[in-house]
């Protein structure tokens, strides 16, 4: 029982990971809460759905599409619209991104409906045994995505000049900009790589949750509440936080009685913000300085 | 001579950084004590510490014969000791009048409930009257509406020390009053700093890099380096110490200042 | 003085709108007037405070609960429900106190959003007390004795509980607590050294924010007549937020306009079938382009005193009157 718990606790927590990466990536170098990421991966997830269904493209390469797809979107949503909200205080541009989630929302619903859809399991062999503990191949592939996109972003920060510009940029804007790194282009790439990454969760979640024009929110609160127990700026913190998470949502989901049980989310809510009392700046983020000079 | 401040064995870290160091001082009441060292020597922190904005590892500090570390940051102003910040503590979307006013936040005795309900109107009043009556005996009555952050840097500076003797301070800890200010802007400050001791009989306790405005108006200096006290004595065997001159020779902006 | 004027002006003008105004104009009007009071006390906290909230719909949902429910077992009268049920949502904001001391930002945020999520699952589980999912009907309210049921008297005592409201805050903010709750957001360091107790100031803001929020839920409850969960979920929260940056969140004026704003925005776009989500989306995404600190803010940029004194002479002096600024 605890075996398993843990395990589909990992799958599922590996999923809000991705989730938070992308947002994450975002956040890191902008500093804005894209609180339309849900819509936003939604509708790339659909743009795989509709590869998948509409011209037959075998499942890898309909991903791969969603994920070029999510890109493009996220570039042009930094280059058509914080581009120009610039101006604004951060807290209210979390508003700009929410209203492109709206607009989304509204276009896949013409688009695509307003009934649920599934959407296939990239892999649905039998599942594996290990001992008493049962594994399903999309957990599986989801456990091993999850490395895999830790190891690239690894990689890419610590080794390509991309990577380390974005750093920068993310550590101090103002010093990026005057070593003569374009913070612009920079932004519109964390842009598209965050939804990039944001839609390949969305098609591995999709399978799972259903796909329709709302199933990516609930996902994307619990992606924001990982990457905030990792310390929202750190990006091993976001896969951290996304795999405590489900193992701790599944362990209380399993093992208590079930008056209580459905009340898992509320217990993780509150449990997040024991943890932030104790650890003001997450588990792995970094800690502001806090100068009073 | 009677302490009005004493520090001993004061001491502070972050991390493997030891930023002040069993230091020992004390300021007598009535002077002007210089506390000066080179960059990162520790002396912000050393007024975060007695401020109680920072917490010590060991040490303890006396003020007036009171424990001071027994008292919470807010209550640190109450006792008599208000400060002014080395990067500026206006609030800058409050009126220059209104920062005023909250330097005398501690002298408002109305409850919440009558100020929602629009009662304690006349003690506002008198607080203004008071904040306007301070500005006009400092020459800066013409200020009082303006936003804070759109005044001048020096002005600025100016308004902060004018906030902190809102609170009728015992002792005035003044963290780089003319960094940034010309010559003359830094005669004026010096000029300031007198009167306030001279007149209303306030303790000052100044961090500041400008050597000659040191010298010139501090009766007893204290000098960090690595948090440690390396030096103490009046300007003149300051000036001429050893270990000081190398402490500040290993600093070139020391060097050109000293 | 000037404003004070326009304030009663508009009151005025308000009260004789049920003279000409269709009923469900009139019940718009009062759904208005409960927002406005939870985007009064969002502003509190939010803006005047700088404490980040995306969980206030759980004050909301603890004042429209709590209201039903007191005048469903008690039988006391509007004012008393009211005010009781603003105390114990203001109670429930202590709560938050204790995440608040020790978060900023987006940290603190998510600890909001906690409470908010915690709040909304948990009123469907306890479903003898709130009717669990489907909801519950809210006795009308009573007052003076008689029951309030036509649109006209409910309208005048929304009216009336945002007028007392919106005053409150009025003289909070102008007083010394407006200027510590300022000082706070903005260096918190230089706060406590002016003798400003960061504990108490927040726990004034939370209470405050909780108190306010919880009266607009109450009055909301009222006014709708029947409340259920899902209304007071994630995206209330999101929506209360939205009307404050919208409207200028560190200002009194703006909190009004946005949740005056967004209360009729879906009604406005209703009419224009299929395309009301999409010209919403645009809406939220072009106030904050073009009025990045809010409507207000936009209003205050506009006529200060440089701008006015480029428009042609008799604009000019109409301008300075409006505005109270003769030179
Ligand atoms: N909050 C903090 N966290 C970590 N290190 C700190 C903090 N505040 C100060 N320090 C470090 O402590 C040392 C002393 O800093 P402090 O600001 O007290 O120096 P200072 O004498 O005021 O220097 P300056 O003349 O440049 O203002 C420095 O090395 C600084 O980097
Ligand atoms: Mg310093």
């Amino acid at each position: 029982m605890l075996g398993q718990l843990v395990v589909s606790g990992l799958a599922a927590g590996s999923l809000y990971g991705i989730m938070a990466l992308g947002l994450i990536l975002i956040y890191k170098t902008t500093h804005i809460l894209n609180f339309g990421q849900g819509d936003m991966v939604m509708f790339a997830t659909f743009i795989a759905y509709l590869l998948l269904t509409l011209f037959r493209w075998p499942f890898p390469a309909a991903v791969l599409g969603a994920m070029v797809a999510g890109a493009l979107l996220g570039a042009l949503v930094d280059r058509g619209v914080m581009r120009w909200a610039r101006n604004a205080p951060v807290t209210s541009l979390f508003i700009a991104t929410l209203g492109v989630g709206m607009i989304l929302q509204a276009v896949a619903g013409w688009i695509w409906g307003y009934d649920t859809k599934p959407f296939p399991y990239a892999l649905r062999g039998r599942p594996l045994f290990l001992g008493d503990v049962v594994l399903r191949q999309h957990d599986l592939l989801v456990l091993v995505v999850t490395v895999l996109i830790s190891l690239v972003l690894f990689l890419l920060f610590k080794f390509t000049k991309v990577g380390v510009a974005m750093r920068a940029t993310s550590q101090n804007r103002r010093a990026a900009q005057l070593m003569g790194i374009n913070v612009g282009r920079i932004g519109t790439l964390s842009w598209a790589l965050g939804l990039g990454i944001g839609a390949l969760a969305g098609c591995l979640v999709a399978p799972i949750v259903y796909l329709d024009l709302t199933s990516m929110i609930l996902v994307m609160i619990k992606a924001i509440a990982a990457a905030v127990l990792g310390g929202f700026t750190s990006l091993p913190g976001a896969v951290v936080g996304g795999l405590l998470l489900g193992v701790i949502e599944n362990l209380f989901g399993g093992y208590m009685p079930s008056a209580i049980a459905p009340l898992k989310t509320t217990f993780v809510f509150v449990l997040i913000i024991v943890v932030l009392v104790l650890r003001p700046h997450g588990l792995l983020g970094e800690r502001t300085a806090g100068g009073h000079g | 001579m009677n302490a009005l401040l004493s520090v001993s064995g004061l001491t502070k870290r972050f991390g493997g950084l030891t930023a002040v160091d069993g230091l020992d001082f004390s300021v007598a009441e009535g002077q002007i004590v210089g506390l000066i060292g080179p960059n990162g020597a520790g002396k912000t922190t050393v007024f975060n510490l007695i401020s109680r904005l920072l917490e010590p590892n060991a040490g303890a500090i006396t003020f007036a014969g009171q424990n001071l570390l027994a008292f919470p940051p807010h209550r640190v102003v109450t006792l008599g000791i208000a400060r002014t910040f080395q990067n500026l503590g206006l609030f800058p979307y409050l009126s220059v009048l209104d920062n005023l006013l909250v330097g005398r936040h501690r002298g408002f005795r109305g409850g919440v409930l009558p100020l929602a309900l629009g009662l304690g109107w006349g003690e506002e009043r008198r607080a203004r009257e008071e904040a306007l009556g301070v500005l006009r005996s400092f020459g800066m009555e013409a200020l009082a509406p303006a936003p804070a952050s759109l005044l001048p840097y020096g002005t600025q500076k100016a308004v902060e020390l004018v906030r902190a003797l809102m609170a009728r301070p015992r002792l005035l800890l003044l963290d780089e009053p003319v960094a940034g200010m010309n010559a003359t802007e830094t005669a004026t400050m010096a000029q300031f700093i007198r009167r306030i001791r001279d007149e209303r009989g306030v303790t000052v306790l100044l961090v500041e890099h400008d050597m000659s405005l040191v010298m010139e108006i501090c009766d007893h200096i204290v000098v960090l380096d690595f948090g440690r006290k390396i030096a103490e004595g009046p300007p003149a065997e300051i000036q001429r110490n050893p270990r000081v001159i190398e402490a500040y020779l290993g600093e070139e902006v020391g060097r050109a200042r000293l | 003085m000037r404003g004070v004027l326009f304030a009663l002006l508009l009151v005025g003008l308000l009260a004789a709108v049920p003279l000409w105004a269709k009923t469900y104009d009139l019940y718009l009007l009062s759904l208005a007037a409960a927002n406005v009071i939870a985007a009064v006390g969002l502003a509190l906290l939010t803006g005047f405070t700088g404490q980040l909230s995306i969980g206030n719909a759980g004050f909301l949902a603890i004042g429209a609960y709590g209201a039903a429910l007191i005048v469903k077992h008690l039988g006391v009268e509007f004012w008393v429900a009211i005010p009781l049920a603003g105390l114990l949502s203001g109670l429930t904001g202590f709560l938050l106190l204790i995440p608040a001391l020790r978060l900023t930002a987006i940290y603190l945020a998510i600890a909001t959003l906690a409470f908010g999520t915690a709040v909304s699952e948990a009123l469907p589980r306890w479903a003898s007390v709130t009717g669990g999912y489907q909801g519950m009907r809210v006795p009308p309210a009573r007052f003076l004795g008689l029951n309030v049921q036509n649109d006209v008297a409910m309208f005048y005592l929304a009216l009336a509980v945002t007028v007392v409201m919106v005053l409150l805050a009025r003289n909070l903010i102008r007083s010394r607590v407006g200027r510590a709750f300022i000082a706070i957001r903005d260096k918190p360091a230089a706060a406590q050294a002016c003798g400003v107790s960061l504990t108490r100031y927040k726990a004034l803001a939370f209470f405050l924010s909780a108190l306010f929020t919880g009266i607009a839920g109450g009055l909301y409850a009222h006014v709708v007549g029947y409340i259920s969960p899902s209304e007071f979920g994630l995206g209330k929260s999101i929506n209360l937020f939205v009307m404050i940056a919208l409207g200028g969140m560190a200002s009194l004026p703006g909190p009004v306009l946005g949740a005056v704003f967004l209360t009729y925005l879906p009604h406005w776009l209703s009419g224009i079938r299929g395309l009301q989500d999409v010209l919403y989306g645009a809406a939220l995404i072009g106030i904050v382009v073009f009025m990045p600190y809010g409507a207000w803010g936009f209003v205050r940029k506009w006529t200060a005193p440089d701008k006015v004194a480029r428009l042609p002479r008799p604009v000019r002096a109409a301008a300075e009157f409006v505005l109270g600024r003769t030179r």
